[in-house]
């Protein structure tokens, strides 16, 4: 009986182990911050591998090239992004919608992304064409 | 039609509270006339519902924009067949949709169990309309799909035209892709209305799992059937050349799928050998919680993902739920921990009990792994107030060398005897397949196959296989022995002897045709070039040529199209037509991407956008290869789930036990 | 229009649903309480029925090669001494009344302990008293030592 449970504990055991040690490896690997416009200008924030989101400044968007540079903004505050991704910029990346660009964050305070992930705000709640809503 | 949509909405959620109430008052005095009172108005929560469903696409037909709900997410140039699922495209719709799929499911269970279950069946309702009570309830208070647009000083407004259907959900598997996962999402309630019945009752036998043998296998199928159109939508549409990219909506529902398949399995250990009776109500209850949990991310925003639903209020009214649920659960769990001790111990560690103990332990580490993944956003900004997101290679770490182990388990679980299994024994079962798994092995190896995860992938795809086919060859040669019979019908009696069994290795079957397809991730390639008439692209082995660049224009969208032609080797194989659309109505560019399928690989052309300097066009290319065995593998899977639910004639004994006569009592039910 | 309809509808339900409730005492007086789903009988044949699908699976996994002599026998053993009890509980159970039930039981207990005084089948390993001579405990499988 104590033999069999030992068998039986041994073999969950490496199981949770090798698990275990991949779990935090890919952790550790692939963990990024994610943080907004504000908190990447306060300096709060690690200024590696971070993830910002806010919203694409309209009329910001330069594409020359073969580079993209735009502005990202949280209320007043924005930050200059270049584009050094090799994926196309996604359908949604248009003026005025949310983005979130990955990458670092550079002493010359330009943002550099490698990705970039955009959501249209009227994506899948369009905003109802009207003035108010009744309940 | 929005008043009789309310109305129905309303009456809806009044019959689900009689209807929940009822029930948990006739189970506790045992009458026979309050329960059947309570069943009943489970069919009237079905009929009203069911009317407030055709309120709502009636409005959506008649292109009525008064309604809001209408407004935003229909425009009158959609076609007719994308306007149905305009019910359930939108937050408002889906969970109207979500509540009358409960309705339909509870409507069935009652009707099916009229006379049977009669323990059981009042608190079987009272649980499924309480689920009923809170869908109606957030239908009704935050996500009402009846409310109606109106101007500022209160007069009612009709906008000419509606914001439109989101254009990448205007594609057909998009359009039973949410059906079929609400319909696995609301179906894991039924299993879970059974358990806590039982737990109530105290009848903790078999009973009620063979009562739900069936209810946790459809909602199973359908939310491995809408998993697999899920990522074929995301394929084909997104353009990004990947069917699966660890979004916290995709992993929401892989949660409640995983734990469902450890459920499955482990049912089978209480049947056989009456084990594991707590492990198995623990996994019902985990499978439903992560069902609404799924349900929950998907709907509320919480956390951050391509799928981008609207933040919403409907949130904390889930978090409620779910922490009832919780509750509840363990609490009831707890105070029958005493009734439910297992009836054998485990004897070996070499035993199909134990192939199934490991087999639900590294399902279970699945499931936590890809949990911990999607909510650690959350985690992390509770604690220490820094949103952390984690990346794919988390959970290709993780859930890779877990899905290897699964593999095998899957080929070698069969091949165990129950209890313990010698030595002797295991040599017989193991030599062929492992001698199988070895040529197969060597064989890649030599032809240049060096990643140690895609190579094991196939050399355990081998074993496996050849396990499976093993057991239908050496059944069938049995049967032929003993019955005189052709091998063909003995394949064919052999199987429909038990489904369950024998569908269930079609099932491991479809599971290594998958395994087939993800290793084919190792081996991508891609290229990308600025096109116009004339330019050539290489991808690995292809040449791609653009032949011309074309727009034009239709009612619903403008597009512009590249014309490629493909050369392989050398040899022409026909032109493929990317395009990029623009839909009027939504004011959205969409991909629509251009396909060249086989079973050895797949050519995948993207227009990604156009140069806005040159008009020339961006075309990327991604060679991926034996992608179409994962939708082989899904499309076996669903059958082999098909065939375990065709009775067996072993069901058909039990079935005809447990329906003992009750004469008077159903001549009388409606 | 719709709303009369749907107030019809609802009005109508409301009718179905009450009406289990208001029916006359006498004419449901039978049906006040709920049938019960699994008598002791049925639950017996129950399992009886899965330990008969198992020996079949065996026998059949056996004939087919999958395993070894000595795991099958050992498992048939089990079996069929599992399904000799739980045949044995079944016709108690129709024969008896409770009274008799009790009775038959003491007999029984008292029966064991003298058959335990001379010859000694109580399982080593699960300590299991098993009723019958067995080469195998009924319980757990395990050989017992045989006494001649």
């Amino acid at each position: 009986m104590g033999n069999k449970r030992l068998k039986f504990g041994i073999g969950i055991g490496i199981i949770l182990v090798v698990v275990a040690w991949e779990a935090i490896t890919g952790f550790q690997q692939s963990k990024t911050y994610y943080v907004t416009v504000r908190e990447l200008l306060s300096g709060k924030a690690a200024r590696h591998r971070v993830r910002v989101g806010g919203v694409v400044a309209p009329g910001s968007i330069d594409r020359r090239n073969g580079m993209v540079t735009f502005r990202l903004t949280q209320d007043s505050d924005s930050v200059p992004v270049t584009y050094v991704g090799t994926d196309p910029l996604p359908d949604t990346f248009v003026g005025g919608a949310q983005a979130i660009a990955e990458g670092d964050y550079t002493a010359d305070g330009v943002f550099r992304a490698d990705h970039i992930q955009a959501k249209c705000a009227s994506k899948y709640q369009a905003a109802p064409p009207s003035p108010g809503k009744k309940g | 039609m929005n008043q009789l949509g309310s109305i129905g909405l309303i009456a809806g959620f009044a019959f689900a509270l009689y209807g929940s109430v009822a029930g948990a008052v006739g189970g506790k005095l045992r009458s026979l006339r309050v329960t059947r009172s309570a069943e009943r108005a489970v069919l009237a929560f079905t009929v009203m519902i069911t009317v407030a469903v055709a309120a709502l696409e009636y409005l959506i037909l008649t292109d009525d924009f008064h309604g809001a709900y209408v407004a935003s997410h229909s425009n009158r140039d959609l076609p007719l067949y994308y306007k149905i699922p305009v019910l359930w495209a939108g937050q408002e719709g889906s969970l109207l949709f979500w509540t009358w799929l409960l309705s339909l499911y509870s409507a069935l269970v009652v009707w099916l169990n009229r006379k049977k279950n009669r323990q059981l069946m009042p608190y079987v309702v009272a649980v499924l309309m309480g689920t009923g009570v809170f869908f109606s309830l957030v239908t009704l208070l935050a996500a009402n799909p009846f409310s109606e647009l109106s101007l500022a000083n209160g007069a009612a407004f009709r906008p000419p035209d509606g914001n439109g259907l989101n254009p990448a959900l205007q594609y057909p598997s998009m359009v039973i892709h949410p059906p079929m996962l609400y319909l696995g999402y609301v179906g894991m309630v039924v299993p879970y209305a059974f358990a806590m019945a039982a737990l109530l009752t105290r009848q903790l036998g078999d009973h009620w799992i063979r009562a739900t043998r069936r209810w946790t296998i459809v909602p199973w199928m359908f939310l491995g059937f809408g998993i697999c159109l899920g990522g074929h939508w995301a394929y084909d549409v997104l353009g990004w050349g990947g069917y699966w990219a660890w979004d916290p909506v995709e992993n929401a529902s892989l949660l409640p799928w995983l734990a469902g398949t450890a459920f499955l399995h482990s049912v089978l250990v209480q049947e056989k050998r009456g084990m594991l009776k707590v492990w198995n109500i623990a996994l019902v209850m985990t499978t439903f919680f992560l069902s609404i949990f799924g349900t929950f991310l998907t709907r509320s925003g919480i956390v951050s993902s391509v799928h981008a639903f609207a933040q919403s209020s409907i949130g904390p009214y889930f978090a409620i739920f779910l922490a009832i649920i919780v509750f509840f659960s363990l609490t009831l769990l707890f105070l029958r921990l005493d009734a439910l001790k297992s009836e054998n111990r485990l004897d070996s560690v070499i035993s199909r009990e134990s192939g199934f103990l490991f087999n639900n332990w590294v399902l279970m580490a699945a499931v936590f792994a890809v949990l911990w993944g999607t909510v650690f956003p959350i985690i992390s900004k509770a604690v220490e107030n820094q949103t952390v997101t984690v990346g794919a290679s988390f959970y290709n770490k993780t859930t890779v060398p877990m899905g290897l182990l699964l593999l095998f388990l899957t080929g070698a679980g069969p091949l165990l005897a129950w209890r313990k299994t010698s030595f002797q024994s295991l040599k017989r079962n193991f030599a062929v397949p492992l001698a199988a798994a070895g040529v197969v092995g060597i064989t890649l190896f030599f032809a240049g196959i060096r990643n140690l995860y895609a190579w094991m992938s196939l050399f355990l795809s081998a074993f496996v296989a050849t396990c499976v086919l093993s057991e239908f060859y050496r059944g069938a040669r049995t049967r032929q022995k003993f019955c005189r019979e052709s091998f063909i019908w003995a394949l064919y009696n052999l199987t429909m002897r038990n489904t369950r069994r024998y569908g269930g290795y079609i099932v491991h079957l479809g599971l290594v045709l998958l395994f087939v397809g993800f290793s084919g991730l190792a081996f991508k390639s891609e290229g990308k070039a600025l096109m116009q008439e004339g330019d050539l692209l290489r991808v690995k082995n292809y040449l791609l040529r653009c032949e011309s660049l074309t727009s034009g224009d239709t009612p619903n969208y403008t597009y512009l199209r590249a014309s490629l032609s493909v050369l392989k080797d050398g040899r022409a194989l026909g032109t493929v037509e990317p395009e990029r659309r623009f839909y009027k109505a939504s004011q959205q560019p969409i991909t629509h991407v251009a396909l060249r399928s086989s079973l050895a690989e797949d050519l995948y052309t993207v227009l990604a956008g156009q140069d806005p300097e040159s008009g020339k066009a961006v075309i990327q290319v991604f060679v991926n290869p034996l992608v179409a065995w994962v939708w082989l593998g899904g499309i076996v899977m669903l059958l082999g789930t098909l065939l375990v639910l065709v009775p067996s004639r072993v069901d058909r004994e039990m079935d005809l036990l447990q329906a003992q006569p009750q004469a008077a009592e159903e001549t009388q039910w409606l | 229009m719709p709303v009369v309809i749907a107030l019809l509808i609802t009005a109508s339900l409301l009718v179905f649903v009450a009406y289990p409730l208001l029916a006359g005492e006498e004419a449901s007086a039978h049906l006040s309480t709920l049938p019960v789903d699994v008598t002791p009988q049925v639950d017996l044949k129950n399992r009886r029925l899965v330990l008969y699908e198992n020996m079949r699976d065996l026998e059949f996994e056996y004939q087919a090669g999958k395993i070894a002599q000595e795991d099958y026998e050992a498992l048939r053993e089990e079996y069929t001494a599992h399904a000799a009890r739980l045949m044995a509980a079944s016709q108690g159970l129709l024969r008896t009344s409770p009274e008799d039930a009790l009775i038959e039981q003491e007999v029984a207990r008292r029966r064991n302990r003298r058959r335990q005084a001379t010859t000694d089948y109580v399982c080593p390993k699960c300590g299991y008293e098993n009723p019958l001579p067995v080469k195998f405990c009924g319980e757990c499988g395990q050989k017992l030592k045989s006494r001649s």
